[in-house]
């Protein structure tokens, strides 16, 4: 590689949906998993005293475990092998809500398998290049700097914000980027490898909300979503299967849900397309069905929601159609469509650079990967945009490289030769703490 | 080579030249031997000639590595000089003889950055002091401009107070240029400094910016209104040109008619009351029609005399061609079907057999009177149906006003201008006395018999 000089750095991104980890210098991350953990509280019939002594002679081998873990009564799950098992009283938390961190804890256990139970790496050997949100606080970035230093002891850490890396892989400097994930679709400018941060925009529409709506869209059908822990098929003659319900009564609320959104997701990754006009019921009233097979043998035959649920992004008021999503109803009218939020972006920025930024619009995260999404961004943006200038949304065609695309950005990062000088290494931290990231890491 | 060897596979007779070309060209071929190192049908695939500009060494292809150089890879630290810390991060270096390469680390040239000026309190109190910036702002201005080189637009995203990029830019450029004014020992040095030789200027930026972002901010929607505006007033423009030339035709026309008038001594022919009324005893070549045009527009008459009169020598049908022509542009092609039905039913030829002046006037004349003729039905029963359903809808209906109003509008349609001179077998449709009375119920069809 031209202007590349390998340290061994590893890349770590934690996003709403997905944790993706892996060595720098490579094209993909090799360990990605759910970032939410399976949590089990102690059972309840056992003795407080007794628990608690146990539980103090237990945390010092803790560290020596590998996916379990004890702290007081909790036993924590993390990883997707261990997840997919179904356990009793297991309810599945997420570190992250509103797109910034807000469970320590759970970042730190995730963050642990990520590096021995999927990378095998010791991080004191490797300096760590993190990617983080563009609208991060001060106080999130020092939190992460001193768990990294304190606890994993690395020789060197970096933060990188999730935009800014976007750009980089597609080898820009200035772009405009549109970050559709998980939790939530944010809008950044970066200019010349900065983020532009009084321009950002950010919506709390993302992929999770999609399925939950398309979740409840089949639920209000009538469609039953059986997750797939709750039934066995059996063959009852060659070929035709029976399915019998198992009881699991101990099986926690938001398991079920976890599960059921994972079908839910499939569906809606298999089937989804954005339509290329507005979406409203009269002229999708008749559009032919497409079937699905669940995993318990049912075939659902979804028609209009094909186009309707992606349309949301566009027009966030058609949620309000589809029922049980009335309790978003009140949050709706501040979040406005897709293309809104790009002209609003790029209309608070700086007017030197707006003709490049419309000229260069990438395209990131697990949900832009949906079918037929970036056709009809450029052409609405086109319609809406002045005259004068070009736009232009680029997206990788592989739709790997859009939903890694920002550890595939810091993977590049981390193997330039010429940022080498760049780390916060950790003598650094000792000499100035941990406020002195705010100037190493724009 | 190539050849020859086709030639033997194939089985042909080499021709007799060709045996000469062997021998000569058997001591080429010796010159032309392929490099060791590859095989000759690969060398043949690159035309069998050396390339242009030499890519691989071909020999040192298969060279072995010399003994006694002893090429290994270690893991050896990093040695930079763009780090201050004593960070150790390892990379694999292609190491020679046990000797790991002396020198800084490679990407440690790249390390460059903007050399900003710092100044010390007291050249702050003599020279850079200003009413709108503080001290604080100042100092927290150059950090930034230093972490990130001189990149006005992060500059502005980042500083704490909400400045413009030319308010930042403007307070930078005039304290650099008053520093290096200060610490200057002679004007002259100084001259030739970018800084000083075209000073920063606000204003002239705020205004290039504020243009720049009127263009980029209109949306489409407001560029097709501004398009359709701009169409709009070109057509306007256009119709008023085409007017006031049209105008000045007619004058010219009225100079020509009142001097053949004045020449021809023929009483009575006001020149001012209608202007294309050219008596045909006149000497002019004008094409003049009896009638002023009904439901020409001046501009279309005035096109079609001029493009006649360019012709200078023509057949009298074809300039009564391009006269209908003209005075049926302005109708829809119905409208013209109706005229020549009209003017079948009456026994009228569509072409005039003899194409005399007079006939060929009066024909015209015909025409036009029937396409005003029409034009008035249909007004009149348009208005008719308005009426009846205006008396419907109040019974209390006043329904001449509407039709007496249309017929009182309209009277240009009406050719009003209509010469007093007329051929007496016609009656223009300027009698208003015979608008059916409000109370027929029926609209009262005008027939041609009724003119």
């Amino acid at each position: 590689m031209y202007g590349g000089d390998e340290v061994s750095a590893i890349v770590v991104d934690l996003g709403s949906h997905t944790c993706k980890a892996g060595y720098a210098g490579e094209d993909a991350p090799k360990a990605v998993f759910p970032s939410v953990v399976g949590a089990v509280d102690g059972v309840e019939a056992m003795d407080v005293d007794a628990d608690s002594a146990k539980n103090n002679s237990n945390s010092e081998d803790s560290k020596t475990n590998e996916s379990d873990k004890e702290k007081g009564k909790r036993k924590l799950y993390v990883g997707s092998q261990a997840l997919n098992y179904r356990r009793d009283h297991m309810e599945i938390l997420s570190p992250i809500k509103d797109g910034i961190v807000s469970d320590w804890d759970l970042v730190d256990n995730i963050w642990e398998h990520a590096f021995r139970g999927c990378l095998m790496i010791d991080p004191k050997e490797h300096p760590m290049l993190l990617a983080e949100p563009p609208l991060n606080t001060q106080q999130q970035r020092e939190k992460a700097a001193e768990l990294m230093f304190e606890k994993y002891k690395v020789p060197a850490l970096f933060m990188a914000k999730n935009p800014v890396l976007t750009s980089f892989a597609t080898g820009r400097a200035t772009s405009l980027v549109v970050d559709c994930g998980g939790g939530s679709t944010t809008i950044s400018p970066v200019h010349e490898g900065y983020v532009l941060q009084k321009a950002v925009v950010s919506a709390p529409i993302g992929g999770e909300f999609l399925t939950d709506c398309l979740l409840k869209s089949l639920e209000s059908k009538g469609i039953k979503i059986r997750p797939r822990y709750s039934f066995k098929r059996k063959e009852v003659r060659p070929g035709e299967f029976q399915v019998e319900d198992v009881g699991v009564p101990d099986t926690t609320e938001s398991y079920k849900l976890f599960c059921q959104r994972m079908i839910v997701g499939d569906i809606k990754d298999s089937i989804c397309r954005v339509p290329d006009t507005p979406y409203d019921d009269k002229s999708y009233a008749n559009i032919p069905t497409t079937s699905y097979e669940l995993p318990d043998g049912q075939t659902l035959e979804i028609g209009a929601d094909r186009f309707k649920i992606p349309d949301v992004m566009f027009n966030p008021s058609i949620v309000q159609t589809i029922h049980g999503m009335e309790k978003y109803g009140d949050m709706i009218p501040t979040v406005r469509g897709l293309p809104h939020m790009v002209m609003e972006s790029i209309n608070k920025c700086d007017v030197d650079i707006r003709r490049e930024l419309y000229s260069s619009i990438l395209l990131a995260g697990g949900t832009s990967s949906m079918q037929q999404l970036k056709e009809r961004l450029e052409k609405d943006l086109i319609e809406e945009s002045p005259h004068s200038a070009r736009v232009k949304v680029l997206a990788s065609g592989n739709t790997t490289e859009r939903r890694f695309s920002v550890w595939i950005g810091g993977s590049i990062l981390a193997s330039l030769g010429s940022f080498q000088q760049m780390w916060f290494s950790k003598s650094e931290y000792e000499e100035h703490g941990a406020s002195y990231i705010q100037r190493k890491c724009p | 080579m190539g050849g020859t060897d086709a030639k033997d596979i194939l089985g042909l007779p080499k021709t007799p030249l060709s045996l000469t070309q062997e021998k000569k060209s058997r001591p080429q071929k010796e010159s032309h031997r392929k490099p060791d190192g590859i095989s000759r049908e690969v060398y043949a695939l690159t035309g069998g000639v050396a390339p242009l500009m030499p890519s691989i060494d071909v020999t040192h292809l298969k060279r072995p590595p010399p003994h006694d150089e002893k090429v290994a890879w270690q893991w050896l630290p990093v040695k930079s000089s763009a780090r201050k810390d004593d960070l150790q991060l390892y990379h694999w270096v292609r190491v020679v003889n046990d000797v790991p390469p002396t020198g800084d680390y490679s990407f440690a040239k790249y390390n460059k950055s903007v050399d900003v000026l710092k100044y010390t309190d007291d050249e702050y109190e003599n020279h850079l002091t200003d009413p709108v910036w503080t001290k604080e702002e100042t100092d927290q201005l150059f950090e930034l401009c230093e972490r990130f080189d001189l990149r006005f637009t992060v500059i502005a995203d980042r500083f704490p107070l909400s400045r413009t990029v030319e308010e930042l830019k403007d307070r930078y450029y005039s304290v650099t240029r008053a520093l290096l004014r200060a610490r200057a020992q002679s004007p002259a040095e100084l001259a030739n400094h970018p800084l000083i030789k075209e000073p920063y200027d606000m204003t002239r930026d705020r205004e290039r910016k504020r243009a720049l972002s009127m263009v980029l901010s209109q949306s489409r929607h407001q560029e097709k209104k501004d398009a359709e505006i701009l169409a709009e007033a070109k057509r306007i423009t256009e119709m008023r040109l085409a007017a006031r030339n049209s105008i000045l035709i007619i004058l010219s026309i009225k100079r020509l008619v009142f001097l053949d008038v004045q020449r021809a001594a023929e009483p009575d022919v006001p020149a001012n009351e209608n202007i294309g009324s050219v008596s045909p005893s006149s000497n002019s070549q004008l094409p003049a029609t009896a009638v002023a045009p009904s439901t020409l527009t001046m501009a279309d008459y005035a096109s079609t005399l001029a493009s006649l009169r360019m012709l200078h020598v023509y057949l009298r049908t074809y300039g009564l061609e391009q006269m209908v022509q003209a005075a049926s542009s302005a109708v829809g092609l119905r409208t013209i079907k109706r005229v020549e039905q009209t003017l079948q039913d009456l026994g009228v030829n569509l072409k005039p057999k003899v194409p005399t002046k007079t006939v060929c006037d009066e024909h015209l004349e015909l025409r036009k009177e029937i396409l005003t003729l029409l034009n008035l039905q249909k007004q009149l029963q348009y208005k008719e149906s308005e009426g009846s359903s205006h008396r419907e809808g109040t019974y209390a209906a006043m329904p001449d006003t509407p039709k007496d109003r249309v017929f009182a509008s309209e009277p240009f349609s009406f050719g009003a201008e209509r010469p007093i001179k007329k051929e007496p077998k016609r009656k223009g449709p300027g009698r208003r006395s015979d608008t059916p009375s409000p109370a027929h119920k029926r609209p009262r069809k005008l027939k041609a018999s009724d003119l």
